[in-house]
């Protein structure tokens, strides 16, 4: 709970137009600037909403293998170390999909946030529905301290929006956030920016 | 699902509150009174505001230095260090909201927020939506009809990969690492950061209660496997600094 960053309230509205590029004609709407919150329409019929899932590649089914050992193999041996599987492999990164059509590639720029370290701005490119690319227009860069949470929080978050994206996720959970400050807060924002 | 639910307007937010980001995503928002998710943005800040250890005039920071006492907090913060006492002796000692004597009860306050607030936007009306606060999840009902959530799971050791995929309905999420804001889980016993696992993540019921059991679990390192297969209702993932992972016996149940 630190104090700088407690009152802080940025708030974006990012990229949450990504099904307005497929079936539904409903254009997005923001919301007046006092909460600066995003809603978007989705279609009312599951056909329609890109939420069905049909563009985006599946989850591997490489997860990890569940420490596949079943705790009875354990009984009474009052081990102090469970079961491990091998190394963890990673969930995202699967195969392509095949593309049928060429994608309609469209790009989307999020709002300028003004944060205590300065403003933001990412822009977001698609294809169809899904994100190809994300970069950070502005962000930060007129203190040490916010440089440094420049160079670091863009690629990382690029990354992660994108690996997020193509296990098709709604949120994550997790050791995300190491800097402080809005980057946390975009982070959060396009967490879920990818799911359509 | 009944064919009359509808689940067509999204809301999103983001708010930068107890020295993180909390994202609110709610899927039936056309379902929702209207102001209640200002309500719920507005209990984040009031709990920081009441709880943090980082505001010198908050009650607890007051409370723990001896300037006021329980009596003169609001009663939330009596509520609070009740449950803090409980878990303390459910997870034998490995939470607790006195870390090296001092109070700070900031392990159970963020999660018990985050579900408070799923809480004030159910009773709003909302019945499919997720909270969640840095990296801590609580979602209710579904993402969308006959659709779970999916929630990635951060790999401790690969910054920016996902390391499993949680899915599931009207379930919290809590992941416990080193690494998460630079912080330490300590082991209460040693008084140095546990080491034996880079991160557990619990899934459970209600996120109060699951991710101060995550913190725990975490805090016992390699001994927590053998503890979280006895409790009841609670699912657990870990990664081993060596990348290695385990998992207790009804995971796969929540395998995305």
């Amino acid at each position: 709970m630190r104090r700088a960053i407690a009152t802080i309230t940025g708030t974006i509205a990012v990229m949450v137009m990504l099904l307005s590029f497929k079936t539904d004609p409903r254009p997005t709407r923001t919301r007046p600037a006092a909460l600066g919150t995003a809603t978007r329409s989705l279609g009312a019929t599951p056909e329609s909403s890109a939420r069905s899932g049909a563009a985006g590649p599946t989850v591997p089914s490489s997860q990890p293998s569940r420490g596949a050992a079943a705790p009875q193999s354990q009984a009474g041996t009052s081990t102090s170390r469970p079961p491990v599987s091998a190394a963890a492999a990673p969930a995202a990164a699967p195969a392509p999909a095949p593309a049928p059509a060429p994608a309609k590639k469209a790009v989307v720029t999020g709002q300028i946030v003004d944060t205590n370290y300065g403003p933001v701005q990412v822009q977001i490119k698609l294809s169809g529905s899904k994100i190809s690319d994300i970069q950070a227009l502005q962000l930060p860069n007129d203190r040490s301290r916010s440089a440094q949470i420049s160079s670091f929080a863009a690629p990382q978050l690029r990354l992660e929006a994108l690996s997020a994206q193509s296990a098709r996720i709604d949120t994550v959970s997790g050791a995300t956030y190491t800097s402080d400050g809005y980057a946390q807060s975009l982070q959060s924002a396009l967490d879920r920016a990818h799911v359509s | 699902m009944s064919a009359n639910v509808r689940m067509d307007l999204q809301l999103r937010h983001v708010e930068h509150v107890m020295g993180t980001a909390f994202s609110f995503d709610i899927r039936d928002a056309q379902a929702m009174r209207p102001g209640a998710l200002k309500d719920a943005i507005g209990w984040l800040h009031w709990a920081d505001d009441t709880f943090s250890t980082y505001q010198p005039g908050s009650f607890v920071s007051r409370l723990g230095r001896g300037a006021i006492r329980l009596a003169d907090c609001p009663s939330e913060v009596g509520d609070v260090l009740e449950s803090c006492a409980a878990l303390t002796a459910e997870t034998d000692g490995y939470f607790t909201a006195l870390p090296g004597g001092r109070l700070d009860p900031s392990g159970f306050v963020k999660g018990w927020a985050i579900q408070h607030a799923s809480e004030m936007l159910r009773a709003a009306g909302s019945l499919h939506h997720c909270v969640n606060g840095g990296g801590d999840v609580q979602t209710a009902g579904e993402a969308a009809p006959e659709t779970p959530w999916r929630i990635g799971i951060s790999d401790p050791l690969r910054r920016g990969s996902l390391v499993t995929v949680v899915a599931g309905s009207d379930i919290a999420v809590a992941t416990s690492g080193t690494s998460e804001r630079g912080g330490h889980v300590v082991d209460p016993f040693t008084g140095r950061p546990a080491n034996d696992l880079a991160s557990l993540t619990l899934v459970g019921p209600a996120l109060a209660r699951t991710d101060a059991y995550a913190t725990a679990a975490f805090a016992m390192g390699h001994a927590a496997y053998d503890w979280l297969e006895k409790l009841a209702g609670y699912e657990a993932f870990a990664v081993l600094p060596t990348g290695e992972v385990w998992s207790t016996s009804g995971w796969p149940l929540f395998a995305g």
